[in-house]
């Protein structure tokens, strides 16, 4: 097996670096075609001596004669990390580690349209962190939760870790954003290029699927092999430059905190901070359904799965031939009640009640301490006993 | 405890809140109401489970006796657990003793009599659609559906493809309704929408 060296992910900034600017640390979703060549210096004129990060030597001399560097460069210098208290307090509220260094911390909050160079912003980062996110918040869902039809699981990914949420839980870390961004803003401010009042956002040019036209449908089955991992498409080229709404940019600086505990800590940190951070949240999953044929669709199921033929029968009614009857109908299979619902009509109530047994079904929860599969990844972890695993949404 | 227990409701709507309850009622009209009979008006027989008989506990309890809700999806039936789950075998252990099985089932919603299914064959189906082709205006879906004893449904999915083209029939028939809607008045127009929203949210669950 080839080893990953994950230290050498974020060690740029340490690091003299002599290598072209093709094989940069760049992220997949990220990738930037043709950047301008660009020297940066991690530290001020004042100390520039052996310790000199450069990347590409063409404008060096230019560099070298400016004094004052601070307003240069599209992104704080390292050295301000050390001084910015908001920094610091930001650490010390996200009882972060003390391996999870002060830079790295700044590095998080400069999103790719503040500093385009993929070695000073959180692109990287980021990307590796929406990944250790997803993939958490992912296996959790299908195991709590087995039964889950397709649409359902990306809106409870989407609600879980998706932008909206991302920018809930970056401004209650109390991270705020800077006006506009620079090499004199102060390192604990979330820098990207707001967009303008009145502009609009930019249309999705094109996507990675391989449809040729966009008016194709996209099926549920398609999303699941094309599409990220909320069902969106995902952009053929992302141009980083450009400015961008708040909350992808607090989504992304979420992200890149996930990857850098992940790359200072480990695993099994990372893994806690999502936990606490995101799974915590709680989240209605019996609101998220919306069913077309309901009645069709719970007899299919019945059918599939070797149940009697449902039948709705009337529990209780009060008001009959009044201006307000209630009539509490139940879905009886067999002599087994599947589900229960009231309406004002034995139409509405029958329509209730095959809802509230759909979502019994599709709700089914092996529990809420179900082992998941990175629970194997400590060492001494017991024997795993496979979850359960459903054949699938019913069909209709 | 337990007598306390036993006249806790009374006491409850006549202290505090209760008093509000009463004044709230009683706000418009003057009955000739005085301490004696409202307390015996609300003096009603308590739940069986608060009374004391020779079979409750002898010493301190907890009575159970929760209000009536309707019941969460998060419960799931014991028909919709896997297999493998543990929980259907305590579940069928306490099955019996909490809800027994009932002799008697409650009555269905439909109580029309079921139509048969698949039980016309090819040279039936082949009629259906002469019938249609000759006099499609005689034999509607409703009549054929009666001589033939299947659904109406099944006729339809029978003269899809007969060669009878319906979109006349069809054209007629949404004007006949539009001009049906046209004709309601306001409050029956709101009692539709309203009744279309309801099955909306019904969808929903909500």
């Amino acid at each position: 097996m080839k080893r990953l060296r994950l230290e050498r992910w974020s060690g740029q900034l340490f690091t003299a670096r002599s290598t072209p600017a093709s094989i940069r640390p760049c992220c997949l979703r990220q990738q930037q075609a043709a950047l301008p060549p660009r020297i940066r210096f991690s530290s001020s004129a004042a100390a520039l001596s052996d310790d000199l990060i450069l990347e590409d030597g063409e404008e060096l001399e230019e560099e070298f004669s400016s004094s004052s560097s601070d307003t240069k460069y599209p992104s704080p210098p390292l050295e301000a990390a050390f001084n910015s208290s908001k920094l610091a307090a930001l650490h010390a509220r996200l009882n972060l580690s003390q391996k999870l260094p002060l830079h790295t911390m700044a590095r998080t909050l400069v999103d790719p349209s503040a500093d385009s160079n993929a070695d000073f912003n959180n692109a990287a980062l980021s990307n590796l962190g929406g990944s250790i996110m997803s993939y958490h918040v992912s296996e959790w869902l299908l195991c709590t939760y087995p039964r889950l039809p397709m649409t359902v699981l990306f809106a409870a990914a989407y609600a879980y870790s998706g932008p909206k949420t991302l920018q809930m839980v970056g401004k209650e870390w109390g991270v705020e954003t800077a006006a506009a961004p620079g090499g004199e803003v102060d390192p604990g401010y979330l820098q990207f290029s707001k967009l303008k009042p009145g502009q609009g956002l930019q249309t999705q040019v094109g996507s990675i699927r391989p449809d040729s036209k966009s008016y194709y449908r996209r099926g549920m089955s398609s999303r699941v092999v094309y599409d990220d991992e909320f069902g969106d498409t995902v952009p053929k080229q992302a141009e980083n430059d450009l400015p961008l709404p708040t909350e992808h940019a607090y989504a992304s600086f979420v992200k890149a905190v996930v990857g850098s505990v992940y790359l200072h800590s480990g695993s099994a940190a990372a893994k806690t901070f999502v936990t606490n951070h995101i799974l915590s949240r709680y989240l209605q999953i019996a609101s998220l359904f919306q069913f077309r044929e309901p009645v069709r669709e719970l007899s299919r199921l019945c059918a599939r799965e070797g149940f009697e033929y449902p039948v709705a029968r009337i529990v209780s009614e009060t008001g009959r031939r009044s201006r307000h009857p209630v009539f509490v109908v139940g879905i009886f299979s067999g002599a087994d009640k599947l589900g229960e619902g009231a309406g004002p009509s034995l139409g509405e109530a029958r329509t209730r009640a095959c809802v509230h047994a759909l979502k019994a079904w599709y709700l089914y929860s092996p529990g809420s301490n179900v082992r998941v599969p990175s629970e194997m990844e400590v060492a001494g972890a017991k024997e795993w006993e496979p979850v359960h695993i459903d054949i699938g949404e019913v069909i209709h | 405890m337990d007598a306390r227990l036993v006249r806790r409701p009374v006491i409850d709507l006549l202290s505090g809140r209760g008093q509000c309850l009463i004044s709230l009622n009683a706000s418009s009209q003057r009955h000739q109401s005085s301490f004696r009979r409202t307390k015996q008006h609300l003096n009603i027989k308590p739940d069986s489970s608060f009374l004391i008989s020779n079979d409750s506990p002898k010493q301190d309890h907890i009575i159970f006796n929760p209000p009536s809700a309707s019941p969460s999806v998060l419960h799931t039936p014991l028909k919709f657990l896997p297999k493998e789950d543990k929980r259907r075998q305590l579940l069928a252990v306490t099955a019996g003793k909490l809800n027994p099985t009932p002799s008697r089932l409650p009555p269905p919603v439909s109580r029309k009599p079921k139509i048969p299914h698949h039980h016309l064959s090819d040279a039936d189906i082949a009629e259906i659609q002469r019938l249609k082709r000759d006099e499609p205006e005689k034999w509607n879906n409703l009549r054929l559906s009666r001589k033939f004893n299947c659904s109406s449904m099944f006729i339809s999915i029978c003269l899809s493809q007969c060669g009878y083209d319906d979109t006349v029939t069809r054209e007629a028939e949404k004007a006949r309704l539009a001009g049906m809607m046209d004709s309601w008045g306001p409050r029956r127009r709101k009692a539709h929408e309203d009744k279309l929203r309801r099955m909306e949210i019904a969808l929903r669950d909500e």
